[in-house]
């Protein structure tokens, strides 16, 4: 048998203790999302957030019932936000990389997007958003955040077709940076660059540096073209062939146009 | 002095308050999930006989609405009338008959569940009985139940352990 039944103070006690919880059931259903107890409420379950997100990120994760459909659009949720993120940060470094460039030479120039990239390997031309309007000319030198990547080679008001160093047309005028031995280095439909025709005697060795020379005034001088990965000598006539790696494989999105050089008139 | 039922409440009532947003949703039945608290509450009331079980329950209660997000007061409504509930049936009862309080707590965790549906359905216009009912309510009767059962066989091990007595006060 109970030995300790409630006494008649006990029983008040008990008593209040429901009319507070009826009053405030009360409360709670008419005073709205805004009330005062859901304002508690929510506090409440803020603190205590740390503990009940723990046991529900995993119920989530394991469990296959509607929860678990709430999940899997949260993951794609985050994953987009994850994939969103990692394109700003791939951005930021990139035109970091622009300014970098544009610091070290310090040109006049004008930043562009690429909106269209051919396809074909014997036309290899990107277009860019910028034209005439914004001061671009044919013939301006335009460099990725690794160096010289093409020439503008047509203008619109808008808009502007660069031929890249890689297309079988395009020819540079270029320097070994070590050995100041100027050469013309040229794409091919295999996308590499190559230079020949340069002196057997000449010290040139994987790994150097190649350079804009600024001969012929199409290219702004001192611009990184790439760096030799191969040197090939001829058995005909003794001379040699590098070829140019430019130092970054991947295709730029971003670039600067340049307007003119440091210390030039124009 | 704290007799040893208060401390023995004191500690249980804090492990239980940790289970509930810990354990609970992990074991999820068709969106419904085990009130510890609950379920600790009528165990308590049915093996201990002191009045700490209506404080307990009260703040037991008013831990659970705030922390769970359900309609504030309801928990605390219903666990101070389940204590209050199982004094009236349980002191009826032969302290030795296990099966007997355990079939009244089963009990008691039927006629609360179906209360607090009826509170919710009160106090939240835009909850509908098939949408109660679809989204569980009425198997966490279940899940506290099977709760109330390991929490019932628990403090009943530790009252005789600890407390030397049987259950409603009798020595052994």
């Amino acid at each position: 048998m109970f030995n300790d039944r409630p006494s008649n103070a006990s029983k008040f006690v008990i008593a209040g203790m429901l009319l507070v919880s009826l009053c405030l059931i009360f409360v709670w259903s008419i005073e709205g999302d805004n009330g005062r107890l859901h304002t508690i409420q929510d506090d409440f379950q803020n603190i205590l957030h740390p503990i009940s997100s723990m046991s529900t990120t995993s119920s989530n994760n394991n469990s296959g019932d509607n929860s678990g459909n709430v999940s899997s659009d949260q993951i794609a949720s985050l994953t987009e936000q994850v994939a969103k993120g990692e394109e700003y940060r791939q951005e930021v470094e990139r035109l970091q990389g622009l300014l970098t460039l544009k610091d070290e030479y310090g040109f006049e120039s004008v930043g562009a997007r690429v909106i269209g990239r051919t396809t074909d390997a014997w036309n290899v031309t990107v277009t860019l958003d910028r034209g005439e309007n914004d001061g671009v000319e044919v013939g301006s030198t335009v460099c990725a955040s690794y160096g010289a990547v093409g020439q503008v080679i047509s203008t619109t008001a808008s808009s502007c077709v660069v031929r890249l160093l890689t297309d079988p047309q395009s020819g540079v005028a270029c320097m070994i940076q070590s050995s100041r031995t100027e050469c013309i280095a040229k794409g091919s439909l295999e996308g590499l660059i190559t230079a020949d025709n340069i002196a057997s005697d000449v010290d040139v060795q994987a790994g150097d540096v190649v350079i804009t020379s600024g001969l012929g005034g199409s290219f702004a001088k001192g611009i990184i073209v790439g760096t030799v990965v191969r040197v090939t000598n001829s058995t005909t006539d003794g001379t040699k062939t590098i070829t140019i790696k430019q130092n970054d494989n991947t295709s730029f999105e971003e670039c600067l146009i340049v307007k003119s050089m440091k210390g030039d008139s124009n | 002095m704290i007799s040893s039922e208060n401390i023995i409440a004191i500690i249980a009532g804090l492990i239980v308050a940790l289970l509930q947003p810990l354990v609970s949703p992990f074991l999820n039945l068709f969106g419904a999930t085990p009130n510890f608290v609950f379920a600790f509450i009528v165990a308590y009331a049915i093996v201990f006989s002191n009045k700490t079980r209506y404080i307990s329950a009260f703040l037991l209660g008013i831990f659970f609405d705030f922390s769970q997000g359900s309609t504030i007061g309801a928990w605390m409504f219903l666990l101070v009338l389940s204590a209050v509930l199982l004094h009236g049936f349980a002191q009826n009862l032969d302290a030795s008959n296990v099966v007997a309080q355990l079939i009244l707590g089963i009990v008691v965790c039927v006629i609360i569940n179906l209360l607090h549906m009826l509170i919710l359905i009160v106090s939240t216009p835009a909850l509908s009985l098939s949408a109660l009912i679809s989204s569980g309510v009425l198997w966490s009767f279940l899940l506290d139940s099977v709760a109330f059962i390991f929490i019932f066989a628990l403090l009943r091990i530790v009252n005789i352990r600890f407390v030397g007595k049987s259950a409603f006060g009798g020595y052994i």
